[in-house]
């Protein structure tokens, strides 16, 4: 008898309610989501979605719209173009992006607020010069890889990926070569350099407040591990390298760098709003220039 | 009326009064009563002025003691009804009254206990008083002591009689002096299961919660659910909202000030309580009658053993309990020497071991292996409190204390492998995360009673803080590996040091003023700080029953709690101000308006504007983290703003007493790099704020209370709309991006509840027992803790929130033994 009233009162305790609770606060309706970054010396190739309630059953994987209005204007000029559509919410023309120009877009759908935004692009960045190497330990070869580029007196921000093309050997268990492959493949990279911020995917984020207007060399690593696997081993030699510095205007890099604290970290903290430049909207109208050297 | 009073006093006491060379000769038959009424109250007036202008002063002083248990008594109101002066005892029930060197004739009156009228002839200038026949009161009190509300100068404090707790509902049969704290108007509960306090917009960390004069860091049990503060053991609590005085530093929100009972010098008493889920006990009594007297105080809880038949599984094994253990002596040396030694410690700790032994895998390798997981902090604090009487007019109290607060998260295990061969290897891992703060702090405090109208007082304090803001250590050895290392926030020191002066003042009948000035200083590795810190507490008197108060204060504090969502979990981390991280300032302006509508029922509404700065807040996405990441990059710091008006109707005796409180609030905080930098409400930011707590007494035997309680719904951030991410770098092989409300932009739903709770007291041979019957949530309303994305019954996305406790009724009996009745009545039943 002790012990059943014992488990009731320790049921008592422990017992936790839950309830559905209707939500009651403002938002509930879809906005318009822009996907424009811009990239110098390209036309223009935009994507125009619809948010989603998080409380429905929708998906935003299926919320792209393809019969809006996107006005594209080269605000310097004062030219207007109306983008055409390419299916699965892409719209593209306009004219070829030219760095430090205003845009403004303007897109306009049946039942939404229209959204607008409006951008100077960045100026473009050369990459001069790539170099590497590596250090070979017991399990794995380390590679590194330098980039060499002219930061400009403006404030900066940057990212860099790299791909690698490698050439793997497969050696049976008597050190036998038994195939031979090449592939590319884009690598996750590490740095140690001060001024690295984030990655994200491929791409790994740095900004320039330590090195304004100099000559910068920013640094990366990745690693090469030897696989063994049922008596054979598996080795990969880099033969070559595609590396793309890329100079992001700082919406774009704050958008990007949001991303990173979206979803709560722990249980206790604040989640984060992804940023956005999209009045009456969200996502992203930003610009980009690009410099690719290949080693 | 009081003519009448006059006569019939002159008439008794004329040779008192009329000391002076004239003498009045009454003749009712002859004058006229009106004109009485006006020449006796002038000349009177006329008579004690010229008086105090010309003759001698004495000063009278002692302390006043509880006649039933030799306890000190705070603010007793003693009043020579001659020369009209009066004073209160301090903290300490030490008074020291000037008046004219002739003899009073003294009117001493506490609530609670029988005013006591005494003649102090000329030539007695040291007494020490007893009050007796303590009146048995049968109501839920706050009151501000026994000086009338209306009457002190300060603006938003608030004192409370502890043994009116008992009358409230209890929740698992634990009073908690804490929980009745959170009714006032101005304080605000963090949530269902949180014991801790957010007054007037302020966090938890700043709340100046002293024991005994010692600073508690962790106020709660069991993750919030109960304080810290064994309500036996506490004799006095007293809460300052707003306009501090100066003697009181280190926060900015909040002053709650807890006395220990110092144990009776009379007799020896036993009282305690058998719960649900916890039991106390408290015994004290005298050492040596009249000279020194003890207290100790138990409680534990037993959740771990109540569990335990339920644990099926032999090789797991887990339990949590805390508790908690008070103590304190105080020895009377002489009449100039008081000694007060107490200490206060309690632990909460939660364990999982697991075992496995004697496994045998494919290979013949057999495995033996032990983990155990930790959880356990507490607080520990001492103090050691000399009061020195150096003259009748001065008051020395000299505390020395020490405080320390750990927090402990951890796991280890030992992992034995012995192969086929007989070989032996073992492993030992140990990980754990650590955080905590210690104070050493010696202050001394002095009260100069300088005259009736002037009381002074003036100190100076130290405190050296050592900060541990979470340390993680990883240990591991093996064969070949012999592995430690530690990370995370360094040790860190500082001395906080404080000097003040303050004046408690009289102008004309009608003014009362307190006037200070406080200069903090803070000192940690090479940076100084220092804050002045001036504080104005002022109190006009409209009526005899009217009065109005203003309060400005500016106060500095020199150290932060970083918490997520503030809801006091153990985990939160102390940390010092720092060369980057700033002393949080606070300007605070309050009003406040006090009407004594009877005798008996009062009403007060107060209005008040705070500002704070350099408040700190984790980055977005930052969190607790047991890694070892240094705090300080983790934080950001902003400024906050709180406004509001509290209301308070409190009828104080009779069969029938209690209070309705309300508070209409605002409390805003904005950083720079939260929420865009735009404001946004704090989370405890509550528009309405309503408690009401009620007791009616039935019988002699029976009473009951009712609690009810109002708040509008916290503040928290939610989503509201998914999209997907760009896909420039790839980005459809990421998460759908949510967008949230604005910080804090979304309202939980109101929170109301419902107590109700009867006890029923017997008065016995050996004391006095009581049984106490509670439902807490009486309603049974699902009050959500948090709230989350889920699914419903349909399987469909719904909010869902989380509620810790429905209805639940308790039951408790509380006990009371005399020890002097009971060896009466042995020696009764001998004799029979």
């Amino acid at each position: 008898m002790m012990n059943k009233l014992f488990f009731l009162i320790a049921i008592l305790f422990l017992i936790s309610c839950e309830k559905e609770i209707e939500y009651e606060g403002e938002g509930k309706a879809p906005v318009l989501v822009l996907d424009g970054i811009l990239e110098n010396n390209s036309l223009p190739n935009i994507k125009i979605s619809r948010s989603v309630f998080f409380l429905s059953n929708g998906s935003p994987s299926d919320a792209s719209i393809s019969g809006a209005s996107v006005k594209f204007t080269n605000l310097d000029s004062g030219v207007e173009y109306v983008l055409a559509s390419s299916g699965n919410g892409y719209y593209y023309g306009g004219e070829i992006i030219l760095p430090g120009t205003d845009y403004r877009i303007e897109v306009s759908y049946t039942g939404y607020e229209t959204i607008s935004s409006e951008i100077t692009t960045v100026n473009d960045v050369v990459l001069s010069n790539i170099d590497s190497s590596s250090v070979e330990g017991e399990f794995n070869t380390t590679s590194f890889v330098n980039y060499e580029f002219n930061d400009s007196q403006e404030e900066n921000f940057y990212a860099v990926k790299l791909s690698v093309e490698r050439e793997t050997t497969t050696y049976d268990g008597n050190m036998n070569v038994t195939g031979v492959d090449t592939a590319w493949v884009s690598e996750y990279l590490g740095s140690n350099d001060p001024s690295y911020e984030f990655r994200f995917g491929e791409n790994t984020f740095f900004k320039d407040f330590s090195f304004n207007g100099e000559l910068k060399i920013f640094s990366t690593y990745f690693n090469d591990y030897i696989y063994s696997y049922m008596g054979t081993e598996e080795t990969s030699r880099v033969i070559g390298y595609s590396a793309t510095l890329l100079n992001l205007s700082e919406d774009t890099y704050k958008y990007f760098k949001s991303i990173e604290n979206n979803q709560p970290f722990g249980p206790f903290s604040d989640p984060v709003n992804v940023h956005t430049n999209v009045e009456n909207g969200l996502g992203i109208f930003g610009s980009v220039s690009s410099s690719v050297v290949e080693l | 009326m009081r003519i009448n009073k006059n006569r019939k006093y002159i008439s008794k006491y004329h040779n008192l009064l009329f000391f002076s060379a004239f003498e009045l000769k009454l003749a009712p038959n002859y004058v006229n009563t009106t004109i009485m009424k006006l020449i006796i109250p002038l000349f009177a007036l006329f008579l004690f002025s010229f008086q105090a202008l010309s003759q001698e002063k004495r000063t009278l002083s002692g302390f006043i003691t509880d006649g039933s248990s030799g306890e000190k008594l705070f603010g007793v109101s003693v009043f020579d009804t001659i020369s009209r002066n009066g004073a209160g005892t301090n903290d300490y029930g030490f008074f020291s009254l000037t008046i004219p060197n002739e003899d009073a004739f003294l009117r001493i009156s506490y609530f609670g206990l029988k005013t006591k009228y005494l003649l102090v002839p000329k030539g007695t200038n040291e007494l020490d008083i007893q009050l007796d026949n303590v009146l048995e009161l049968s109501e839920v009190t706050v009151t501000a002591g026994a000086t009338r509300q209306v009457d002190n100068s300060g603006s938003g404090v608030i004192e409370i009689q502890m043994d009116k707790l008992d009358k409230l509902p209890l929740i698992l049969g634990e009073k908690d002096v804490m929980r009745m704290i959170q009714l006032l108007p101005g304080v605000k509960s963090g949530g269902e299961a949180s014991s801790g306090i957010y007054v007037r917009g302020g966090g938890p960390d700043q709340n100046l919660v002293l024991l005994d004069g010692v600073p508690v860091y962790n106020t709660s049990h069991l993750f919030g659910f109960f304080s810290v503060f064994n309500s036996d053991a506490i004799s006095k609590v007293s809460l300052i909202k707003g306009g501090f005085p100066a003697r009181y530093g280190g926060r900015v929100s909040s002053v709650l000030d807890m006395r220990m009972k110092e144990g009776n010098m009379k007799k020896y008493n036993a009282e305690g309580s058998v719960g649900l889920i916890s039991s106390r006990l408290l015994i004290e009594g005298p050492i040596k009658k009249d000279e020194t007297s003890f207290m100790v105080s138990g409680r534990r809880t037993y959740l771990d053993l109540l569990i335990k038949p339920f644990i099926r599984n032999q090789s797991s094994k887990g339990g949590y309990f805390f508790n908690d253990f008070n103590a304190k002596i105080q020895h009377k040396i002489n009449d100039k020497h008081h000694l007060y030694v107490s200490g206060y410690f309690g632990l909460d700790k939660a364990t999982l071991t697991n075992s496995v032994d004697a496994y045998y895998d494919d290979a013949g390798t057999r495995f033996k292996s032990e983990s155990e997981n930790n959880l356990k902090w507490g607080n520990s604090i001492a103090a050691v409190r000399w009061n020195y009487k150096v003259s009748p007019k001065l008051f020395l109290n000299t505390t020395g204390t020490f405080s320390d607060y750990l927090f402990f998260i951890g796991q280890s295990s030992q992992t034995e492998v012995t192969n086929s061969f007989g070989d032996k290897s073992k492993t030992l891992f140990r990980n754990g995360f650590s955080s905590g703060i210690r104070d050493w702090s010696l202050k001394s405090d002095a009260t100069f009673f300088m005259n009736p109208k002037h009381n002074i007082k003036f100190g100076v304090s130290d405190i050296y803080h050592t900060f541990t803001p979470g340390v993680s250590q990883t240990t591991i050895v093996d064969s070949t590996t012999n592995f430690d290392s530690n990370s995370g926030g360094r040790k860190q020191y500082s001395h906080e040091l404080g000097v003040y002066i303050e004046d408690d003042f009289t102008l004309g009948s009608r003014i009362k003023i307190n006037a200070g000035y406080r200069h903090s200083l803070l000192i940690i590795g090479s940076k100084t700080y220092n804050n002045p810190e001036p504080r104005l507490n002022f109190n006009m008197r409209l009526a005899e029953r009217t009065s109005v108060k203003f309060g400005l204060s500016r106060t500095a504090q020199y150290l932060h709690l970083l918490s997520n969502i503030g809801i006091g979990l153990p985990a939160d981390l102390w940390v010092p101000v720092t060369e980057n991280v700033e002393p949080v300032l606070a300007n605070q302006a309050s009003i406040g308006f006090y009407q004594e509508l009877t005798r008996n029922i009062v009403f007060s509404a107060e209005g008040y504007y705070k500002t704070m700065e350099n408040l700190i807040q984790y980055k977005e996405g930052a969190d607790f983290n047991v890694n070892g990441t240094n705090w300080e990059e983790t934080v950001t710091a902003g400024k906050g703003t709180a406004y509001g008006a509290e209301f308070l109707l409190e009828k104080k005796k009779g069969n029938f007493s209690g209070w309705i409180g309300y508070s209409l609030s605002w409390s805003i905080r904005e950083f720079e790099e939260l929420n865009n930098g735009e404001p946004f409400y704090h989370r405890y930011d509550r528009r309405h704020d309503l408690s009401v707590a009620l007791s009616y007494d039935i019988t002699d035997t029976w009473d009951i209370g009712i609690i009810f309680v109002y708040a509008t719904g916290n503040a928290v951030t939610i989503g509201s709309q998914g999209y997907g991410v760009s896909n420039f770098f790839g980005g459809n092989n990421f998460n759908t991006l949510i967008n949230y409300t604005s910080l804090n932009g979304y309202r939980m739903p109101d929170y109301h509840r419902m107590d109700i709770g009867a006890n029923r007291k017997k008065k016995k041979k050996y004391g006095e027992s009581t049984l106490s019957l509670s439902i807490y949530n009486v309603y049974n309303r699902l009050n959500p803790f948090f709230i989350y994305k889920g699914v419903n019954q349909s399987n469909n996305p719904a909010l869902i929130g989380v509620s810790l406790f429905p209805i639940i009724p308790s039951v408790s009996w509380n006990f009371k033994f005399d020890f002097k009745k009971i060896k009466e009545i042995k020696l009764n039943s001998i004799k029979d």
